[in-house]
């Protein structure tokens, strides 16, 4: 991508259209061709006419071969109209989608190599109306204004020159509407009242969408309540409000636009008197009288054209958000990687490491602190307090603002994206399943594991069973083939995958387990397993769970609290004691209240 | 004949009538607009009266009276433009208007099943997009459609008084050129079908792309299923361009040749009829003149024809909804004497598939049930009936010994709660969101409730406190503060049954005794049916339901099943050993 200047809207696209540009303008050159033999009848019926002038009283006497020419160059004029309008939009449309596709990919890469943080407070749908709304806006363009733009400047444009060189006065005669008619437009269009009134229009179409996807969304909060009288009002208010603000807009403008429009077809209204008045002061009627029908009638033609083009140029601001959004995904810078191999000891360094998501914030404040090899760390706290940034920072979703954390006494930033993900993986919580067979979906985690290594992680995760029990096992695709998998089974088959990786580190999310009361105990058995002898770090809710670990760490409002055995936290530590406490009341709380503890 | 009056009446809201008017104006428009061609003919004859009889000059009485008429028609053509523009502008979106507004009057009468059924962005698509479609293509194909009905008939007209053979001769390619456009909207069709296809699967692509993206980079995969998708996208690039380059090919080359061959054979016809004296060369001149007219609109015609399926498709999703029932209400409510609810041989099914098998229960006012079992075995399908999102396939729900039938959705609904894992907040002041509740709560009552469900302290601690705006654009909430308002709701309205869906998802141990505290404030003195999920907190209730596939496998309270040894004991051993779990022994 170029430096220095940025370049946005209609040149970023064809920037972006990159190699097609050829396509792009052979389409536009076709478009302009085509549109010029639309106009071709109007020349070929005016040489016709004038044929025929020469000797109007006596038709035998005719130059038959001169109309017969005019007729078959109308003929051809409506075959290469016919194939260059067509030749034009197809090329056109092929550039157009061979442009989006290459924008996706491009796109599509692109999300592959941004940090894993990109994507955290950011939904799926938007980023899903980048790669498919957005890149359509484009086919729009691409396909069908920008040939129309062309040609539809084009068209009027050679035709004034035409009449310029015919007879310069009649040719400013018929600009004269055309001038008036945009005057009015840029009146309509520039005035400060104006101005506003589109402003109320946009904001309550805004309003009224809010206000209807809000009436859909939470229709059943809405009738739970007994509401749904009071909501329907605010509803019909909206629309109402929008629709009015719309009639406000026409009102405002239906005078000048009415003009405008009059203006713009009134070519004969000037056109007639005055050709009439040259006409009867010319030298000789018969010689002057076939520039006289010639503006008459192209005058008339060149109407259509010049109306196009208003429109193009009101639709070409239109591009420009699009092109917008999608840079924001093409120029977020991505994570530099270095090229170290795996390292020869896991221990965790993290050392005076801050990060935060917007400035002034810290999620993460300087904090310190080392997670030894084959050691297994509890991570406790308050939500809010910093325990899943933190997690996030070690799998490298973002680099710290300050500080360094190094894995083997190498930076995380210098390894290869490969290596670490070779070297910690991750239990989701939000499983993640694709449309394939239920080996391939394991196999993510090692593609060149043998199918006894996937059947001993699936065994390990314990997920085997369940998968023997699909029609056909292994091979059954997820999602078809009768294959549903429920909630808690997912999240087995995702943790397989991580067995299959085998990484000497793994970072758990005790929650994980209990998103699915059925599986818990499953999911904590795989935990546990995976466990072994590996470095971990484990997002604990119930405190029961890492009362055992090597240490505890404690984050509260990004600050690292304290660190310790479960007995030296309990001795030393507030929060801890109160976290404690709390884990207790929670455990024992019952709907009827305490009266009857079993 | 039937079939294409039912498609008008889809494609035009069902305000037929609004729009014969709106059509009508079109067609009037349409005619002010071609009075300048018929000048233009006119001013041809005028100025070529010096060349037909050469002794005359030129009439300038006769040019000022054509120009006199273009200033008229230009006058007038202001006003009535002006009307136009504001049909345009305020008349479609007035019929669009009436149509969202029935439509949200319908939408409010529907049980809460429907919206629990239905995806609630495919119903806003609806709302914003198909109505918004349909007013689009309203607006371009009514004008044209007027368009080409005025040039015609006075074409027809005028030409046929000059002469019946050339106006065959102008007519004679339209004809022709039907069958392009037939033929591009069939080739549409089928391409179509394949697009839809290739597109379905290209979005459905993405998104599993989008959504597990980070889950790829983690395995490192992010590369390898990019192939995939590459595949697929490029199937769609395929398609897509098969629907401009072949599908369209028709109507657009051979359709706009024909249709402007036009020209030419009116220029052979004439020449031919001029030569044989049957058309005096004026005439000849008039209808070149006019043949320039007749071709274009002809062709944008076709385009939109070309377009139709698509704006039909919209068309036909708003009818569908509009078609949706309401369940059956009766005029008057009958009373319920109190807040007992029983179920009497209810059994109930989605579609074909029953999920609930001749269910039998009583839930005393007053008392708590659990409903305990795993997921799949109907236990929101209680609930949900006994809120009447659905009526029983068979079987009897009493609600204070009346038959909820018998109640009208408001008096029912109004003396149920329901606090559910999912909470919808609308984008509006914290107060307001709370007053959902009971609308002419005071504020002091809003505080209470908020006090009472463990909310006023982090309300207070918002940059308006009550006031603060939430959801989109305003204060986001956690998930734990999100309950709570939901809760303080609840204990606004103050009903005396409590439907509860126990949280699942994990909150930390804080913020769960708070939710925890808020509840028992709920649940006080009331009705309770909770769905439990974590055994311990409802091992005290009334009476447990352990519900399996649809049916009552166990009930009882919890001694009594623990005594049982069925699955309720399995289920409390599994869930104890799960809860005293540490992830190294």
């Amino acid at each position: 991508m170029n430096e220095g200047k940025e370049k946005s809207g209609f040149l970023r696209l064809l920037e972006l259209a990159g190699k097609k540009k050829t396509k792009l303008v052979a389409a536009c050159a076709l478009s302009v061709l085509s549109s010029a033999a639309k106009l071709v009848p109007y020349f070929t019926i005016y040489g016709i006419i004038v044929t025929m002038l020469g000797s109007y009283n006596d038709i035998s006497g005719m130059d038959k071969n001169r109309i017969m020419l005019f007729t078959g160059i109308t003929f051809a004029a409506a075959l290469v109209y016919g194939i260059c309008a067509y030749s034009s939009s197809a090329l056109a449309h092929t550039a157009a989608y061979d442009i989006i596709y290459e924008l996706r990919i491009r796109l599509l890469g692109k999300l592959g190599k941004l940090p894993s943080g990109f994507f955290t407070g950011k939904t799926q749908g938007g980023i899903k109306k980048i790669l498919s709304d957005d890149t359509e806006q484009v086919e729009i363009f691409v396909a069908h204004h920008l040939c129309d733009i062309a040609s539809s400047i084009a068209t009027p444009v050679f035709t004034l020159i035409y009449l310029f060189v015919m007879d310069w006065r009649l040719a400013l005669i018929t600009l004269v509407p055309i001038i008036i008619s945009l005057v009015l437009l840029t009146l309509c269009l520039v005035r400060p009242d104006k101005a506003s009134l589109q402003i109320e229009m946009h904001d309550s179409q805004e309003a009224m969408q809010g206000t209807i996807v809000q009436y859909i969304h939470g229709m059943p909060v809405i009738k739970i309540f007994n509401r749904s009288l009071a909501a329907f009002r605010r509803y019909e208010g909206d629309i109402n409000r929008f629709v009015s603000a719309v009639d406000k807009t026409a009102r405002a403008n239906a005078w000048p636009m009415s003009a405008y429009y009059v203006f713009f077809g009134a070519q004969l209204l000037f056109l007639l008197p005055s050709s009439a008045w040259i006409l009867s002061r010319a030298e000789s009627y018969i010689d002057y009288l076939p520039v006289a029908l010639l503006f008459l009638l192209v005058g008339t033609g060149l109407r259509e054209p010049m109306e196009n083009m208003m429109q193009m140029v009101i639709l070409s601001g239109r591009i420009t958000e699009g092109v917008k959004r999608m840079d924001g995904i093409l120029k977020t810078p991505e994570l530099v990687c270095g090229g170290c191999n795996m390292p020869g000891s896991f221990d965790i360094e993290i050392s005076g490491v801050s990060y935060s998501y917007t400035p002034g914030i810290k999620a993460v404040n300087n904090v310190n602190c080392t997670l030894g090899q084959g050691t297994i760390t509890g991570l406790a706290g308050p939500s809010g307090g910093g325990k899943s940034t933190l997690a996030a920072l070690l799998l490298r979703f973002f680099d710290p603002d300050n500080g360094v954390i190094k894995i083997g006494g190498t930076d995380l930033r210098d390894f290869s994206a490969e290596t670490l993900s070779n070297l910690v993986s991750y239990v989701f919580q939000e499983s993640v399943i694709f449309h394939d067979t239920v080996e391939n979906n394991i196999r993510m985690g090692n593609k060149e594991a043998s199918m006894e290594q996937v059947i001993e992680a699936a065994k390990a995760a314990e997920i085997h069973d369940v998968i023997m029990a699909l029609p056909n096992g292994y091979k059954s695709v997820i999602g078809g083939d009768g294959a549903f998998l429920s909630g808690g089974e997912q999240q087995r088959l995702s943790i397989a995958r991580v067995f299959l990786r085998n990484t000497p580190i793994v970072i758990l999310d005790e929650a994980t387990a209990y998103a699915d009361a059925e599986n818990e105990a499953k999911i904590q058995n795989a935990f546990a397993r995976m466990a072994k002898d590996k470095t971990v770090l484990i997002i604990a809710h119930r405190l029961k769970t890492i009362e055992k670990a090597d240490q505890i760490l404690i984050m509260k409002d990004g600050h690292l609290l304290d660190c310790g055995k479960h007995m030296e936290l309990l001795a030393r530590c507030n929060e801890y004691k109160e976290m404690v406490d709390a884990n207790e009341r929670r455990n024992n709380w019952t709907i009827k209240g305490m009266e009857s503890k079993v | 004949m039937r079939h294409f009056k039912e498609w008008f009446k889809t494609m035009t809201l069902g305000q037929t009538k609004k729009y014969l008017q709106l059509l009508l104006w079109c067609l009037f428009d349409s005619f002010v607009v071609s009075i300048p061609y018929a000048v233009m003919v006119l001013a041809v004859y005028v100025l070529l009266m010096p060349i037909a009889s050469p002794e005359i000059s030129l009439p300038a009485d006769r040019i000022w009276i054509l120009t006199g008429i273009l200033v008229v028609q230009a006058i007038a053509y202001l006003f009535i433009r002006k009307k136009s523009y504001l049909d345009f502008c305020i008349g479609f979106a007035g019929t669009t208007k009436t149509s969202r507004i029935e439509m949200g009057e319908h939408l409010r009468k529907l049980s809460m099943g429907f919206f629990s059924s239905r995806d609630a962005g495919d119903l806003s698509t609806v709302l914003l997009r198909d109505y918004t479609e349909i007013e689009t293509f309203a607006q371009q194909i009514l004008p044209q459609a007027a368009t080409v009905l005025i040039r015609f008939t006075l074409a027809i007209i005028a030409l046929s008084a000059f002469n019946i053979k050339m106006m065959a001769a102008v007519f004679a390619v339209i004809p022709l050129s039907l069958p392009f456009a037939l033929l591009s909207m069939k080739r549409m069709e089928k391409e179509g079908a394949e697009l839809q296809q290739a597109q379905q699967e290209a979005a459905s692509g993405i998104l599993e792309y989008v959504g597990g993206i980070r889950t790829l980079k983690a395995f490192n995969m992010a590369g390898g299923h990019f192939e995939t998708l590459k595949t697929t996208l490029d199937n769609q690039r395929k398609a897509s361009i098969n629907i401009e380059t072949k599908a369209a090919l028709p109507v657009s080359m051979l359709g706009r040749f024909t249709l402007n061959c036009g020209i030419s054979v009116v220029m052979l016809t004439g020449t031919f009829l001029m030569i044989n004296n049957e058309l005096p060369p004026f005439y000849f001149i008039a209808f070149l003149l006019l043949t320039l007219t007749i071709y274009d609109p002809v062709l944008s015609l076709f385009t939109f024809i070309a377009d139709l399926s698509r704006t039909t498709r919209s068309g036909r999703r708003i009818r569908s909804l509009f078609e949706e029932k309401p369940l059956q209400e009766p005029s008057v409510s009958a009373v319920s004497k109190s807040s007992d609810i029983e179920f009497k041989n209810v059994s109930f099914g989605y579609g074909n598939k029953e999920v609930l098998h001749d269910i039998s229960l009583s839930f005393p006012a007053k008392t708590v049930t659990a409903l305990v079992g795993p997921s799949g075995s109907g236990k929101s399908t209680i609930t949900r009936l006994i809120a009447r999102f659905w009526d029983a396939d068979s079987g009897e729900i009493l609600f204070g010994g009346v038959p909820v039938k018998e109640l009208k959705t408001e008096d029912l609904i109004g003396n149920i709660s329901m606090v559910f894992q999912d909470v919808y907040l609308f984008q509006d002041t914290v107060e307001a969101n709370i007053k959902m509740g009971k609308s002419d709560a005071s504020r002091e009552e809003v505080v209470e409730a908020a006090k009472r469900a463990c909310c006023h302290d982090f309300i207070m601690a918002l940059p308006d406190g009550y006031n603060t705006m939430i959801g989109e654009g305003g204060s986001t909430l956690s998930g734990g503060e999100k309950q709570r308002i939901s809760i303080a709701r609840a204990l606004l309205k103050d009903a005396s049954v409590i439907l509860l869906d126990e949280a699942t998802s994990s909150l930390d141990p804080e913020n769960e005794v708070l939710i925890q505290h808020a509840i028992s404030e709920l649940v006080a003195d009331k009705t309770v049916i909770v769905i439990a999920h974590r055994l311990q907190s409802v091992c005290n209730a009334d009476q447990i339901v352990v519900l399996q596939d649809g049916k009552i496998a166990e009930q009882g309270t919890h001694q009594q099943l623990l005594t049982s040894d069925g699955l309720y004991t399995k289920l409390w051993k599994e869930q104890n050993h799960a809860g005293s779990w540490r992830i190294r022994e």
